[in-house]
């Protein structure tokens, strides 16, 4: 699966969730996003379920930074 | 694998939070109206009946009004956990707290037993419960980062602010109970550092850094900070021995000029240096509590200020300067995104018919920044007035009373707009779903 990346970092809201649709709508099913964010979007998930999106959180302690990657298909 | 989602349903609409949000500066007036009619004495002792009555009006009808709206919006967003039946929990809440504060001044003022005992009867038991969900939930939620521990503390120093406040009511309601005077001074140790604070440190690891874009507050420096401060507050409330509780006043004080001057220090570091009116509010409120914690020691060890001991300065400080001040510049971020998020919620969620025409106001427009910003200089001009009235006394307290009056009804003006927005364009939201 191809890999795209999105840093969301130093954003205001509402940008990271209108950033990460915005690139979500330009995504082929082939491809996963990655997105790098200071904080974990709770907001975003449900909007995921409602759009049949997968998702897998990992928060990285050392860098204070959490790692969204999401894509269409079951992997 | 998904985790942590939350289900829509959970998710609280646009008004469970915004009822709150809109009944503060409402309870800002009432206070602005009874220093204009009682503003000769009410700095003259912290014991008078209008003394209290003005501190419940805030502590309750202001701080504590915004930060439960604040907790029902927090608990699902940031936390992602909530209230079983949040709505319906938020509008009984919501109505209890106004009606027991309301008893609670009418208490105060007429010196009335039966007011005394509504008050207790209306708020002690949802206060308490409140707080008990809080810290439930977050439990169940599986939640430990610092915002999370944070708001399950400052849950348990609402409990113990409120069992306090209740019995020291019931004192004056009971002639057969004596009434503590002593625990007052616990009392408001718990509600402004045990809830207030602590609340306010965990809000802001989240707030500043993401609607003020600074860096993250140093690791573990919220976290451990509020573990200290209870800690210290325990100390110094279960071991009454001289020497602990001057060394917890001390080391609190301390703790809350570290964390102003850290949030400070962090405020100076942001990376659009655009001009944002919730830091101007958060810069005010951090040299509030800074000088409130230096005015509280300096007090405590004996210091006489303006004829007193310094705690009318010291409360006028944490209170109209830290909490109002950090308060009302959250409201200015929160409300404006509450009405986005809701607005915006069915093109989030692609739900749009296609070819709808909809219509989602620009987040930076909701409130005006000019609006805003008059209202910041009522509500600074308000509290250094405020301040010159402790020591100037005279006519001084009615010039301050007008300035917080003009504050209070610009920040019901400014939310109000807010609210109406999204009244004004709520309806479309179902038209373009269905």
């Amino acid at each position: 699966m191809k890999k795209r990346s999105l840093d969301v970092r130093g954003l205001e809201p509402p940008e990271p969730l209108e950033r990460i649709l915005s690139e979500l709508d330009a995504l082929q099913s082939d491809e996963q996003l990655d997105v790098t964010h200071w904080r974990e979007p709770l907001l975003l998930y449900p909007i995921l379920v409602e759009r049949a999106w997968q998702y897998k959180t990992e928060y990285d302690e050392k860098a204070r930074t959490y790692l969204i990657s999401i894509w269409k298909d079951s992997q | 694998m998904n985790l942590g989602a939350l289900s829509l349903e959970d998710a609280p609409g646009f008004w469970t939070p915004v009822r709150f949000f809109l009944t503060v500066p409402v309870f800002g007036v009432i206070a602005a109206i009874m220093l204009f009619l009682d503003g000769g004495q009410l700095f003259q002792s912290r014991w008078l009946p209008e003394t209290l009555a003005v501190a419940h009006v805030l502590t309750l009808g202001y701080i504590a009004m915004a930060m439960l709206g604040a907790l029902f919006q927090m608990l699902p967003v940031v936390m992602g956990t909530s209230f079983p039946q949040a709505e319906r929990a938020a509008v009984i809440v919501h109505l209890l707290l106004v009606a027991g504060t309301l008893c609670l001044v009418l208490a105060f003022l007429m010196q009335v037993p039966v007011f005394f005992t509504a008050a207790v009867a209306l708020l002690v038991p949802v206060l308490i419960l409140f707080g008990v969900g809080v810290i439930v939930a977050i439990f169940r939620a599986g939640k430990t980062r610092t915002t999370a521990r944070a708001a399950q503390l400052a849950a348990l120093g609402l409990i113990v602010t409120v069992v306090i406040g209740g019995y020291l009511a019931l004192g004056h309601a009971f002639e057969a109970l004596s009434l503590h005077r002593g625990l007052t001074n616990y009392h408001a140790a718990w509600g402004i550092i045990g809830w207030i604070l602590i609340l306010a440190i965990g809000v802001s690891e989240q707030v500043i850094p993401m609607f003020l874009t600074t860096p993250p507050y140093p690791k573990l420096f919220n976290k451990w900070l509020v573990y200290l401060l209870i800690l210290f507050l325990c100390a110094g409330s279960l071991l009454p021995l001289q020497g602990v509780v001057q060394a917890a006043v001390v080391l609190v004080s301390f703790l809350m000029a570290a964390y102003a001057a850290v949030t400070l220090y962090l405020l100076g570091k942001r990376r659009r240096k655009r001009f944002d009116i919730t830091n101007e509010f958060w810069r005010v409120g951090m040299l509030c509590l800074i000088l409130g914690a230096g005015v509280n020691v300096y007090g405590y060890f004996g210091g006489v200020i303006a004829g007193t001991d310094g705690s009318i300065l010291s409360g006028l400080l944490l209170l109209a300067g830290f909490a109002v001040s950090i308060i009302n510049g959250t409201l200015y971020k929160i409300v404006p995104f509450l009405v986005w998020l809701n607005l915006r919620m069915p093109v989030l969620m692609g739900k749009l018919k296609p070819g709808t025409r909809y219509y989602t106001p620009n987040i930076y427009e909701v409130i005006g920044m000019r609006p805003m910003k008059l209202q910041f200089m009522f509500h600074v001009a308000g509290l250094l007035l405020l301040v010159a009235a402790v020591f100037l006394k005279g006519l001084l307290i009615y010039v301050a009373a007008t300035a917080v009056l003009v504050s209070n009804l610009l920040l019901l003006l400014n939310l109000s707009h807010a609210a109406s927005l999204y009244r004004k364009y709520s309806g479309q939201i179902a038209v373009a779903q269905s």
